[in-house]
């Protein structure tokens, strides 16, 4: 496909001269030249760009010609050839947060005409920021939008949240639409962020009802660089650094601290060889002294310094209406957890041509490859080397004859990493092609033809002369497993349009219908009695029968849905002063059964310029446009987990049967009845610039309201299953967001501007249906409640006169008695309710600095670590919070003596809450007097830092876990690295 | 004209057509064509079978009784039953004593039933069309007593409540119907799986049959105290199977030799199935629930047991359950014995001792004895020493099989351990508690407002 497009290329190029306009582009502001702007002949598409001293040249057809001058940021320029060879322009900046075209999917708003709200996030928050996916990159950068990173394993993909949490059990990930193709949220290790120019965020009614049915948890909208036209410019841009673990928050205690510990609580060998035991033995000082002698610390051991890079080389250029965009990209990072790493190889093909009178075809393409190797486990598990840090630290990890030790937890992180491997191979495509043809005065049809495809091989394998090998149920002898997942989705667009301007009226409406189908496959099988001489290969796996115990384990399944959707979209603005959007459509799931399988859905927004009105005396205020919308969006669940593909069927299982018949088994009642969640959202905004566009300020507030929740109905099991999915029940989510950019300071050439978002939501079960509360893991799922409200007992501190433990009862007196009766919901909820994120960006001639930071308050965390690292009844290794227990009568503290139950209980519910410094980062773009002297047309060098600083109340070890409990995470990186990009 | 060509060709995407959303389950089996041949009733047995081989009466029999206690190295698991706290709220506690696993096998094998009626055989199917079906009711009718036996707040009552009787698949919020009308409908499937397996012999115990009908029959009477119906049934029980001798014994138990001798049913469970050794002893060793002193000094100190060394095997320094040991490749594992004929002769010593006829009841323990232990002298107890002695052999002939929990409830014995695990376990529970009678889980009171709860038992 490259080669073919690359002859493309060639055959535009050979393009006969003609008449030819030079010039020269200056700023207004400065009097500099401006390279990159760019010169386009009206009405055909094709055009030139200004070099590096913003000098033109361009062949135009006549004298009538009119060109077009456009640079982001600079007002757009209309000027008639004429009779002149030389035309010179001055530039001049433009208020440039209205005028941003914002893309949606199916079509381009000009920013200044919206009545939805949309964020727009540019280029500029994702470019070199050195963390491995997109979607982290996004928290904090727009309102109403939560992102929490949850795993710093490179590659994972972060929890993501749009104006809160809109379905219970029906998926609450947004819509991710890439170049107009959807493609699957949560898998985005093999997508290079470096080639994304835009990330808009549609949150309400009107913006995201074009997505009918996958629109309720709003849409995030990718769009990748797009080639400028002129003579082929490349771009490069470098960064190297390291990756290390942040601050570890909670304080495990070291070998004196363990020790003492073990000598108050009377337990193993700090008890055993303590001179105040008059059982122990003779050696005791001995060894004691031994053990003192060591003081690992196992944090240290399970831990690594890590590498980053990143490498992209881009070029873009064309001609005669032909526009490309190349990029090839590197992109390597180390885990801060041992053995954890992820490579990245992508290479992206965009390519546009306007330079036919009528049609308009662009191709944008994508591939990349993910190498990631992982650690064993991010959970609760033996294996995961978080939960490793909690070995002995009188325990050396090797011991003197180079053996690997095993301490309370039975594994060794050092042997995990050098005598297993976890890994992980993914694939991942995007195309989309269109193709845009004028049939007759104003009339167009067009198409869009798009596939995401991402294949995942996964294998695992544990050396069988080791314990993690060792210990495997099948055998003893290692294994090596092989797992194939498949993602392929195809979407096909038609659309019959009309879009004409009638002096100051402006009409377009368009039909539209869409395909989309999505089809999982996947196998897998587990080899056992591996070979301890073929290492990590499905070669070393021993042929198994019922005598060795090897018989190896073999699956797999494939999965398709499909949805339709016929839909109709319109657009009025009357001088863009007044502006109406309209959406109807009508969409159809193949998840969904005879009854429900079509649902109406749509919206209508509408948007007034204030300011654009006679009457309006600006004054202070130059700009002022009130927005509002309403409409209904579905969820049909893209996850397809909740909502499989066959939900509503009723269906039996292939089983192992019996005594060597295979047999079959009922697993599933049929619900012909299943149908959308819907979302009705309504919106109202304003948005104000004032002291010459010096401040922006937009606020927005919305109250959505989901209707026929996913839920299980509880059902007698003489029906033959407990549950049954069905619709039923409704949930809110209303909230209030600002969004304020200020120009602090403007003096000569030091520049301070400051971005702020906040955000609240307030989320409310109104019903459940059935039932009015269900619980669900730690939480209660409570009508009245907030989702993710917390169920516990009440922990009510440590009884001063023997450090028995206390609780509350569900009325909130003290007692000593557990029961999981006194359990409420007081806790608070693990979704916060405030977000948002600061970010201040100084200039001054070359150099630019920012920093910025991210928070999310309000909320409250179940800190299961706490059970494992402040429990007398565990053999690991305490938090040196347990040397503060209960000694002798009067002591107040919150850590209990020795010899009571631990329970759960609001002791391991903690605020959540943070702020981070997310990002720092220091620049020096090389003057252009300087830079002119070069074969370069632009450098920049700078040094960044990212998630340098957290401030938290959290005891776990980073608050950004990503759902509501604290299972020894993956915890995120702190990164520094220094870099490069060169234009030439 | 190349323009026109291509306004056509995207005039086309619009009309993308809706049988694309007619799609299938690709990997499970859609219910209405589950059923549509003769192989596929086989397939429904063989399922029904799997699913109906729930063993929560050995986890039963085993936490909350005197037999075992929890280890302290374990795991926790069986906490709740081991202190005989369980209620009808707690995690799980629709499968912890059956009440979900049963129904959903019953409704697997109603849907079987269905598909039974709608296919027609051909000549040569015939006869195995009718034993499918039989086969299927009388799987039915063994599941439904299994709820019985958890549920009713009585086994003789005819007036209290036991649980809806299921012979249909339908969503529906049924009735718990009384113990005569829930006994009477056990026993009419009985009557009709006997008469559609009259004559079927299936060549291995691990398929039901009518002497396993008739073994259900029994224990159905015995519960309900009907000695004479006991008693006439073990003689025609009797004269067909013998139990195991002192040789065979050790070799029933031993999954390396699957001797078969006296069994009269037992569900076969595959190396990979549930392995019943997991109730008291992970995979990996962890000892969860480990064998008491209690139950050890119920075997006689004047003869060695056989029985000893097939009940209780040395682990980690512990005494841990042996019944279920398993292979090397495969531990733990073990088929599900269901109905033996040495239960049969002790229901009927029972039947004859509650009869008046102790010189019976005795000759019978006595044959049992002798089977088991070395070089044994015929007894003589009579009167109470008698039915101790019956209660005894049967606790130890039968341990750890699922049946010491409901004897103990139907003689209205206390339950009294000496040997536990912590100075908080609770060590008597006595004849007639409420906690001798299950909980209806919640789950069931939520979905099904005809449900009412046994007496004892808070709800929610």
């Amino acid at each position: 496909m490259l080669l073919m497009a690359m002859a493309t290329l060639f055959a535009f190029s050979a393009y006969a001269q003609g008449r030819v306009v030079t010039g020269t582009v200056t700023a207004e502001e400065s009097g500099d030249p401006i390279p990159g702007v760019n010169v386009l002949i009206k009405g055909e598409g094709s055009g030139t760009i200004t070099d590096i001293e913003g000098k033109y040249s361009l062949d135009v057809p006549s004298k009538d010609t009119r060109l077009v001058f456009t640079f982001i940021g600079l007002a757009t320029e209309e000027v008639l050839v004429g009779g002149q060879s030389e035309i010179n322009l001055t530039m001049k900046a433009e208020f440039t947060q209205l005028t941003e075209v914002v893309v949606t999917g199916y079509s381009e708003f000009n920013k200044k005409s919206l009545s939805g709200s949309i964020a727009v996030i540019d280029e500029k928050a994702l470019e070199n920021v050195p963390v491995a996916t997109f979607d982290q990159m996004l928290q904090g950068q727009a309102s109403g939008l939560y992102i929490n990173a949850g795993s710093g394993q490179p590659g994972t993909a972060a929890t993501i949240r749009i104006r809160g949490n809109g379905s219970i059990l029906g998926g609450n990930d947004p819509l991710y639409i890439m170049d107009g193709v959807p493609i699957e949220a949560d898998a985005f290790a093999a997508i290079n962020p470096n080639d994304i120019s835009s990330v808009n965020v549609l949150k309400d009614a009107s913006s995201t009802a074009l997505y009918g049915s996958r629109g309720a948890n709003g849409v995030i909208v990718i769009t990748t660089k797009q080639g400028k036209s002129g003579a082929t410019r490349f771009n490069y841009s470098g960064q190297y650094g390291i990756t290390e673990v942040g601050d570890w928050r909670y304080d495990m205690m070291n070998t004196e601290e363990r020790l003492r510990y073990e000598e108050m609580t009377q337990r193993s060998n700090g008890w055993a060889y303590s001179p105040n035991n008059p059982n122990a033995p003779d050696d005791a000082a001995e060894k004691l002294a031994e053990l003192k002698a060591i003081d690992t610390d196992w944090a240290e051991v399970a831990t690594q310094l890590g590498r980053s890079q990143n490498h992209q080389l881009s070029m873009t250029g064309g001609k005669g209406g032909t526009s490309f965009y190349i990029s090839g990209n590197y992109f390597q990072q180390d885990g801060v957890l041992l053995g954890s790493d992820l490579n990245r190889y992508s290479g992206r093909f965009n390519i546009k041509n306007d330079s036919f009178d009528r049609l308009k075809i662009d191709l944008n393409s994508y591939i990349g490859y993910s190498d990631l190797n992982y650690v064993p486990s991010e959970g609760l598990s033996v294996a995961n080397p978080m939960v490793q840090s909690l070995n002995m630290p009188y325990q050396k990890p090797i011991d003197d004859d180079g053996n690997y030790t095993y301490g309370p937890l039975g594994q060794n992180p050092l042997e995990w990493r050098d005598h297993t491997s976890n890994s992980r191979g993914e694939l991942k495509a995007n195309v989309s092609l269109n193709a845009k043809l004028d049939v007759w005065n104003g009339i167009f049809v067009s198409g869009r033809l798009g596939l995401d495809y991402r294949n995942r091989k996964s294998n695992q394998w544990r050396d069988p002369e080791y314990r993690p090998g060792s210990g495997v149920s099948n055998g003893g002898e290692g294994l090596y497993s092989f797992n194939d997942y498949s993602f392929f989705s195809p979407i096909l667009l038609g659309q019959i349009g009309y879009a004409k301007e009638f002096g100051k009226h402006k009409l377009a409406a368009s039909i539209n219908s869409e395909l989309i189908q999505k089809t999982y496959s996947g196998h897998n099988y587990t080899g056992y009695g591996i070979n301890g001489k073929l290492p990590n290969t499905p070669g070393g796996i021993t042929q198994g029968d019922p005598d060795n115990g090897f018989i190896a384990s073999v699956g797999g399944f494939k999965e398709s849905n499909a949805l339709l959707s016929y839909f109709l979209v319109g657009d009025y603005s009357y001088n863009e002063k007044y502006n109406l959007t309209f959406s109807l459509r009508r969409d159809a799931s193949s998840k969904f059964g005879e009854n429900n399988q079509w649902a109406t859905l749509g919206a209508v927004g509408a948007s007034w310029v204030v300011s654009d009105e006679d009457f309006f005396n600006s004054g202070l205020i130059s700009f002022m446009k009130v927005r509002a919308s309403y409409g209904v969006a579905g969820n049909q669940d893209d996850t397809d987990e909740s909502i499989g593909s066959y939900q509503r069927y009723g269906v039996f299982q292939n089983t192992s049967g019996y005594a060597g018949t295979a047999g079959i088994v009922p697993a599933s009642i049929a619900n012909p009845d299943l149908k959308w969640e819907t979302s009705a959202q309504f919106n109202l905004g304003v948005d104000v610039s004032a002291f010459n566009d010096r401040v922006s300020l937009a606020v927005d507030v919305y109250n959505n309201i989901t209707s026929d929740l996913f839920l299980d109905q509880k059902l007698s099991y003489t029906s033959g299953q407990g549950e049954l999915r069905i619709n039923a029940g409704e949930m809110r989510n209303r909230g209030i967001e600002f969004v304020l950019n200020t120009t602090n300071v403007q003096i000569g050439d030091f520049k301070w501007t400051t971005s702020m978002n906040y955000s609240y939501n307030d989320n409310e079960i109104m019903d459940l249906g059935q039932v009015s509360q269900f619980e669900n893991g730690t939480s209660l799922v409570e009508v009245g409640k907030p989702l993710g409200s917390h169920y516990s007992v009440g922990w009510g501190g440590v009884d001063p006169a023997n450090g028995q433990p206390l609780y509350l009862t569900a009325d909130g007196a003290l007692t000593p008695t557990y029961s999981e009766d006194n359990s409420t919901t007081n806790w608070g909820t693990s979704n916060p309710p405030h977000i948002g994120g600061i970010t201040n960006n100084m200039s001054y001639k070359g150099f630019d600095f920012s920093f910025f930071f991210s928070f999310q308050a309000g909320h409250k965390l179940f800190n299961n670590q706490l059970y494992f690292i402040e429990n007398h009844n565990v053999p690991y290794n305490q938090t040196t919070r347990m040397l503060d227990m209960w000694q002798q009568p009067g002591d107040v503290t919150n850590i209990a003596a020795p010899g009571y139950a631990r329970e759960f209980s609001s002791y391991d519910i903690e605020d959540g809450s943070f702020i981070k410094l997310k990002n720092v980062q220091l620049g020096y773009t090389l003057p252009s007097a300087i830079i002119g002297k070069t074969p370069f047309s632009s450098l920049r060098v700078y040094a960044q830092g990212q998630n340098l600083m957290t401030w938290t109340k959290f005891s776990g070890f980073d608050p950004e876990i990503g759902n509501n409990i604290a299972q020894f995470q993956y915890p995120i990186p702190r990164i520094y690295t220094m870099g490069i990009d060169l234009s030439f | 004209m190349k323009y026109k060509i291509l306004t056509l060709a995207l005039v086309v995407l619009l009309g993308a057509c809706s049988d694309k959303l007619d799609l299938k389950p690709t990997d499970t089996i859609e219910t209405s064509r589950a059923y549509q041949s003769f192989d596929d009733l086989e397939a429904g047995l063989a399922g029904a079978y799997s699913s109906a081989s729930g063993t929560s009466a050995i986890s039963t029999s085993s936490y909350q009784t005197d037999m075992t206690k929890m280890a302290t190295g374990g795991r926790n698991i069986g906490v709740t039953q081991y202190n005989w706290n369980y209620n009808a709220l707690g995690t799980g506690v629709e499968f912890t004593f059956g009440w979900a696993t049963n129904y959903i096998a019953i409704n697997g094998i109603n849907l079987l039933l269905a598909g039974v009626e709608s296919i027609v055989p051909s000549e040569e199917e015939m006869e195995r069309h009718k034993q499918i079906k039989g086969e299927a009711i009388a799987l039915r009718a063994y599941l439904h007593f299994e709820l019985f036996r958890n549920y009713a707040e009585s086994y003789t009552d005819g007036g209290k409540l036991v649980a809806p009787y299921m012979t249909e698949s339908v969503i529906s919020s049924p009735e718990r119907l009384t113990v005569s009308a829930f006994v009477s409908q056990l026993e009419a499937d009985i009557e009709e799986a006997k008469s559609l397996l009259a004559g079927y012999d299936p060549a291995t115990p691990i398929y039901v049959s009518t002497s396993f009908l008739q073994a259900l029959e029994l224990k159905l009477a015995l519960y309900q105290e009907d000695y004479t119906k006991v008693i006439a049934i073990a003689d025609t029980l009797l004269g067909m199977y013998d139990i195991a001798d002192i040789m065979e014994i050790g070799e029933v138990f031993d999954r390396a030799i699957n001797s078969e001798a006296g069994v009269i049913f037992k569900f076969a469970i595959p190396d990979n199935g549930g392995r019943i050794g997991a109730i008291w002893q992970d995979s990996n060793g962890t000892v969860n629930f480990e064998v008491t002193q209690d139950f050890i000094n119920k075997f006689s100190t004047d003869y060695v047991d056989v029985r000893q060394d097939i009940n209780i095997s040395e682990y980690d320094g512990l005494n841990v359950v042996g019944k279920y040991l398993g292979t090397d490749a495969a531990v733990g594992a073990s088929d599900f014995f269901v109905f033996r004929a040495e239960e049969i002769l002790l229901s009927r010593a029972e039947a004859y001792y509650y009869s008046g006829d102790e010189a019976k009841a005795l000759a019978d323990l006595n044959t049992l004895r002798t089977a088991r232990l070395e070089s044994y002298v015929a007894g003589s107890e009579s009167g109470a020493n008698l039915l101790q002695a019956i209660k005894t052999e049967r606790a130890i002939e039968l341990a750890f099989e699922g049946h010491r929990w409901f004897d103990i409830r139907r003689w209205g014995d206390d339950i009294i351990r000496v040997d536990v695990t912590a100075a908080t376990t609770p060590k008597l529970l006595s004849g007639g508690d409420y906690r001798f009678v299950m909980p209806i889980p919640n789950h069931e009171l939520l979905a099904n407002t005809s449900m009412v709860q046994n007496p004892g038992y808070q709800t929610n």
